[in-house]
């Protein structure tokens, strides 16, 4: 079983870092104003020219005794988690989410939390209801 | 059974917070800078914390605990009641510890460290000294003792040097100097100062300034360091019986670690600078949410790392050989180190005709930049990865100074595989497996068919 991440979901979680960024360059603004809004067209064509493209690359495998993330075109990184040995899921869901029908699905286990930003949200109920289902999850 | 109260002294825990709202009044005191402000403040103060130890008192009333054959439980708040029960499956390891403050007033500090993250990664209960006692013999008892490991003589002295640790020392320094303050109203940090300058001065009688302060100051950090090791280590010992690892020591903080032997997830030789001189190397544990703590439970001499197997019956040495150095990229290694030795060299030699005598203080960092560059050529030959015949992994790998020598027992591990152009176009990738308590082991120039056949075959 595989799941995907629509562009969609990448765009907005891209979209939450091209927000901080600017919250983070509010004190600027006043004494530099140039620089900051340069940094600020800068950080944002970063966010959805480079972020958003690794998101949208994000693939989730299930199979039968491992779940596996893998994401990233040029750098890919590829997370393995055994199944039996995952011990929660969240779904978070924020109102522009909501609209495009996407989430952010954190996965637990013992040592390490993976996180799939973006994925549907039709899609990340589903893999938690096989993983409930399935008697792997405690 | 009925419940009992946590001791007194878990009142301190919200003590605390009202110590810190103190600060607030007092820094309005210090900006208006008058005595009505300062006895406006005072009163604000104390008002504060009065209030903070009502507080305090109210919710160590609130708190009961209780156990039996197998499982603690514990209730907690006023107006939000929850409850929680541990049990002895769900425990990974527990450890007892008595700070002087506790010893002084019959309590111990329970920690317990739990297998998975279904639970919280530890817990604390404040207890009297045998409710403690009663509490970790129904999560993890143990019968009888017979030392594994008691160091004495020269495996003391070496034990002690290996178990020092300059962070958690120099930490430990400062908030003792903090302390001393506080109860003698003297400056005594002011004092330290002062003492560490006039042996700065006797130093620079017969070395260059700048590293005359350097060396006075590594020889008294390095000394405080040792005493500290040597407090900490005073007694110790290590037992294991029933399934459970004891080990026990302290002289001022006493220390009682019980680990479960079948949630030891890994075994961890740490092959220091210190440990390469002495040929001894420390052995630390990782259960559950439990990462080893500042003592290792056992200290090998070099080539007898299966001494190990008296603890741990699972551990084994690798198999095979960990990697294959001729298919790794020595740019990885060395870009680094090799960058931080070429720019130290570099303000050495610009030093050395514009200002000689700072040339002792900046030979510094050129000569930590080059152990690091060794400790990275030596990690080109020796880290990866094995699996065992007995369905254990044996990694390998080096992080600032230290090599460390894992032998993993569980197959609850997360695996992250890192590649990048040059690595993919070579067959390599970085590996990085996730220990159950949060450490992350990092194989560099691992060959990547290998690394991703892992899960399936351990």
């Amino acid at each position: 079983m595989e799941y995907t991440v629509p562009r969609r979901g990448a765009a907005v979680v891209s979209a939450w870092f091209a927000l901080l960024g600017a919250l983070l360059s509010l004190p600027f603004w006043k004494n530099f104003f140039v620089s900051t809004l340069m940094t600020l067209l800068l950080w944002t064509a970063v966010c959805f020219g480079i972020l958003a493209p690794r998101f949208s690359s994000c693939v989730l495998r299930v199979g039968g005794h491992h779940l596996t993330l893998r994401r990233g075109l040029l750098f890919p990184v590829t997370r393995r988690v055994p199944l039996r040995f995952l011990t929660g899921c969240h779904i978070v869901q924020s109102p522009l989410q909501r609209m495009t029908g996407t989430c952010v699905l954190l996965l637990y286990s013992s040592g390490v939390t993976t996180i799939a930003p973006g994925v549907r949200r039709a899609d990340a109920e589903a893999l938690a209801a096989l993983l409930t289902h399935g008697g792997r999850m405690l | 059974m009925k419940g009992r109260r946590f001791h007194i002294i878990f009142t301190l825990r919200y003590l605390r917070y009202g110590l810190l709202l103190c600060l607030v009044p007092m820094l309005r005191a210090l900006l208006e800078f008058d005595l009505d402000a300062l006895w406006l403040a005072l009163t604000q103060d104390a008002a504060i914390l009065l209030t903070s130890a009502a507080v305090a008192l109210v919710l160590w009333h609130a708190t009961s605990f209780a156990w039996e054959e197998g499982a603690v439980h514990i209730s907690q708040g006023v107006l939000l009641r929850h409850s929680s029960t541990f049990s002895q499956k769900s425990i990974a390891a527990l450890e007892i510890s008595r700070p002087l403050s506790c010893r002084m007033l019959g309590a111990s500090c329970v920690t317990l460290y739990f297998r998975t993250n279904a639970a919280p990664r530890q817990y604390s209960l404040y207890l009297k000294k045998k409710d403690a006692a009663a509490v970790a013999d129904a999560l993890l008892p143990v019968c009888t003792e017979n030392a594994v490991f008691e160091p004495t003589g020269f495996e003391r002295l070496t034990f002690v040097m290996l178990s020092a640790n300059i962070l958690t020392s120099s930490l430990f320094a400062l908030w003792g100097v903090r302390q001393v303050d506080e109860l003698l109203g003297g400056d005594f940090g002011q004092l330290a100062v002062e003492t560490l300058r006039e042996a700065s001065l006797f130093a620079a009688r017969f070395l260059p300034a700048g590293f005359a302060f350097l060396l006075t100051l590594g020889f008294a950090v390095t000394g405080f360091t040792f005493l500290y090791a040597l407090l900490h280590t005073v007694g110790f010992q290590v037992c294991r019986n029933g399934g459970v690892i004891i080990s026990r020591g302290g002289f001022v903080t006493k220390i009682e670690r019980r680990i479960l032997v079948s949630c030891v997830s890994a075994c961890d030789i740490r092959v220091s600078f210190a440990a390469r001189l002495l040929r001894r190397y420390p052995v630390y544990l990782s259960a559950g949410s439990y990462h080893g703590g500042d003592l290792p439970v056992l200290v090998c001499k070099k080539g007898e790392e299966q001494s190990v197997g008296r603890l741990l019956p699972g551990f084994s040495p690798p198999d095979g050989p960990l990697c294959v150095p001729s298919r790794k990229s020595p740019v990885q290694y060395l870009w680094q180190p090799g960058t931080c030795l070429a720019l130290s060299l570099a303000v050495c030699g610009v030093a050395s005709y514009t200002l000689p005598q700072l040339l002792p203080m900046l030979a510094v960092p050129a000569v930590l930049s080059l152990c690091s560059l060794l400790v990275s050529l030596e990690g080109f030959f020796r880290e990866g990865f094995c699996k065992n015949q007995n369905r254990t992994l044996s990694l390998c790998f080096t992080r600032f100074f230290t090599r460390h020598e894992v032998c993993v027992l569980t197959p609850d591990l997360a695996y992250t595989i890192t590649e990048n152009p040059f690595s993919v176009s070579g067959g390599r990738c970085d590996l990085c497996v996730h220990l159950p308590c949060g450490v992350r082991c990092r194989v560099r120039g691992a060959l990547q068919y290998l690394a991703r056949e892992i899960p399936f075959t351990l």
